[in-house]
């Protein structure tokens, strides 16, 4: 196609692999992209100028298209965002005025060269040591081997630490509380870097956020790139008024970029933040010998140097393309591999004060984890009634989970266990919590936290008692709305943990019973009741195409006390069963069946939520 | 496109103002496609918690 503004003939199929490219690494890096589309341009024949201009219009368009993706994946903190415009704005003035006092001294290209060097070698070179120092103490066997990223860091500490006024919580960020004043001063100076150096700045904003302001890499990222659609529509209006950008290009770029982005986006899900980390420095290190390239070209008059930088970059930004789509493409088909009915991976927390009971706990949640392919996280809640050494508890449960072979995020909680635990675990599809059993008269009484849990819960949780090992499960499914979503979740932990499974339906006894219990053997039942038998052969039909070892079983009675009794009768070290589903007045009137046999069960329950994926 | 380029000439404002709104849009109706056809192919997309 001919573009009459910039006067180059350029084929629409490159300009959309351009933008897919950019739009991959912008969704997945949180980046512009500026950096990578402008040599490319330029070297497919658009004068600089156009090549700027144009690049700026796709970015806006990349951007918007990316940020809406990371919204949906929750990575965009609106609050931060807006914050750090203003403060990137006034730093981009800021900038901009310094660049014209250097261009009247007659110092700028060289100036703004060097310190782009500097910036893009020395944030990669960072980048690239904390990931190293983090491969390392992973590979030591120090504690830190539980997490899988480090959020934070000694500088974003001491923000966080500043008493100015007015501060502020970021509670996508997990930032409890920061001074706005550290906010707009993080924004001034990387917005004043961008306006110095004239690019978008989203490869100086991104490692700031994460450091300085110890915000998450994927938050930094969704956030970085909200931000670039603001910077990003002022710059391309500006060089429009100009003439320099071309529309058609930048449209067909967008679309390329759209596809892109959605793929650098969903990424993000599947590489964790260190390694993205690691990507990220690679590629600018690349772009800052790309760079020197360049201003060696200048200074010794090489231009077939320059031209080499251009396909330098091109080449980076193809093969870390290549690679985040690799990475993507294998998560989605690993995920789908290990759990076909699941469009997305299950997500399980473990939580843990640091007890015994809690590290039992953390052994069974990770097992399970492992047969699900799941994201776990850890997480740790601080009591301030009691002294728990998060250290501590996570080196504990770092040495379980390295033994499985799980590897977990970790999250720190302070203030009352229960209700910390409700908050967060209402997020994942299953909760793992260990319980000590009812030892005072209150808690037999009231119940323990784990009681109180299962009762306000709405996810599934697993509640394990003393003994973590399962050598047997006792799935109850005598609610029918649960039924479906118990059998599933029974079968899949059997075929996960190995062992035997024994599905019970419990006749419930009348209120006023007629006649005295008939004790009627589980046979007779069957016989008494078809539409039983047929249930029981459809769901040992399934429990067989799993290949799991199964029978049913019915009896006759309360269920509460039926299914304790057959518990025992067949040493079953783990029932499952659907919640009851009361809640407020009717769950304390009626009673949930659930977490009366949480309360009372010496082994491990699981209380399935109809919810649970 | 040669119409583009002659607004672009003779009134820069209203081509900056073409530029943007255009590409505002497209972006946000792409990125509604985009949405569509991930849901198509099955590929949910959910808030996922932070840490």
């Amino acid at each position: 196609m001919y573009l009459p503004l910039a006067g180059v003939e350029i084929s629409g199929w490159l300009l959309l692999a351009i933008g897919f490219c950019v739009g991959v690494l912008a969704g997945f890096f949180g980046i512009g992209g500026g950096f990578i589309v402008t040599p490319a341009l330029n070297i497919f024949g658009f004068p600089m100028a156009y090549a700027i201009g144009t690049d700026l219009a796709q970015i806006m368009g990349n951007s918007i298209v990316a940020t809406f993706k990371h919204r949906k994946l929750g990575n965009v903190d609106l609050r931060l965002g807006f914050l750090m415009i203003v403060g990137t704005a006034l730093g981009v003035e800021a900038g901009k005025e310094v660049v014209l006092y250097l261009e009247e001294i007659g110092a700028v290209g060289s100036v703004v060269r060097v310190i782009y060097i500097f910036l893009l070698g020395g944030t990669g070179a960072y980048m690239l040591f904390d990931y190293w120092k983090f491969k390392r103490e992973e590979e030591s066997g120090r504690e830190k081997r539980v997490v899988t990223e480090r959020v934070g860091s000694r500088l974003s500490e001491m923000v966080h630490r500043i008493n100015l006024p007015p501060k502020v919580a970021l509670p996508t960020s997990k930032i409890k509380s920061i001074s706005i004043w550290a906010i707009l001063l993080v924004g001034f100076v990387t917005g004043f870097l961008a306006g110095f150096l004239g690019v978008g700045g989203g490869f100086i904003r991104m490692p700031a956020m994460i450091y300085a302001l110890g915000v998450p890499t994927t938050i930094a990222i969704g956030t970085d790139l909200f931000e670039i659609i603001f910077s990003s529509a002022i710059g391309a209006f500006l060089y429009a008024t100009e003439g320099r950008v071309e529309i058609v290009a930048a449209a067909v770029m967008v679309c390329g970029s759209a596809v892109g982005a959605q793929i650098g986006a969903l990424g993000t899900r599947y590489v964790r933040g260190m390694k993205i980390r690691f990507y990220f420095a690679l590629t600018i290190l690349l772009a800052a010998v790309s760079v020197v390239m360049k201003q060696l070209a200048v200074s010794f008059s090489i231009p077939v140097l320059a031209t080499y930088a251009g396909y330098l970059i091109l080449g980076v930004a193809g093969l870390m393309t290549l690679n985040i789509t690799l990475s993507t493409v294998k998560g989605i088909v690993e995920e789908r591999a290990v759990y076909p009915e699941v469009k997305r991976r299950m997500r399980i927390l473990l939580a843990s004060g640091g007890s015994e009971h809690a590290v039992r706990a953390i052994r069974l949640g990770a097992r399970i984890a492992k047969g699900y392919n799941a994201e776990v996280t850890l997480l740790v809640v601080r009591d301030p009634a009691e002294e728990i050494q998060v250290a501590e508890v996570q080196h504990r449960a770092g040495r379980v989970l390295k033994e499985l072979g799980v590897r977990a995020e970790l999250t720190v909680r302070e203030g009352n266990p229960a209700k910390e635990i409700l908050k967060e675990g209402r997020k994942y599809d299953l909760l793992v919590i260990g319980s000590h059993g009812t030892k005072s008269v209150a808690e037999r009484l009231l119940g323990d936290n784990a009681t109180r849990i299962v009762e306000n819960m709405s996810t599934s949780t697993l509640v394990v008692k003393r003994n973590a090992k399962v050598t047997r499960i006792l799935a109850c499914v005598n609610l029918p709305r649960y039924r479906r979503a118990v059998v599933r979740r029974a079968i899949e932990l059997a075929k996960i943990l190995e062992v035997p499974l024994e599905f019970l339906y419990v006749l419930p006894e009348p209120l006023m019973y007629p006649i005295r219990r008939l004790h009627l053997s589980s046979e007779e039942i069957m016989e008494l009741y078809p539409e039983k038998r047929a249930a029981a052969e459809e769901i040992l039909a399934l429990a067989r195409e799993a290949g799991v070892e199964a029978e049913f079983r019915c009896r006759e009675g309360i269920p509460e006390e039926e299914i304790l009794l057959e518990k025992r009768k067949i040493g079953a070290d783990l029932v499952v069963l659907g919640d009851s589903g009361w809640r407020g007045v009717m769950g304390e009137l009626i009673g949930s069946l659930s977490a009366h046999i949480v309360k009372h069960s010496r082994v491990s329950v699981l209380v399935v939520h109809r919810k649970a994926p | 496109m040669e119409v583009l380029a002659e607004i672009s000439r003779e009134n820069p404002t209203l081509y900056g103002a073409i530029v943007v709104a255009v590409i505002v849009v497209e972006g946000m109706l792409l990125a509604l496609l985009m949405e569509l056809v991930f849901k198509i192919l099955g590929i949910e997309v959910k808030e996922v918690p932070h840490h």
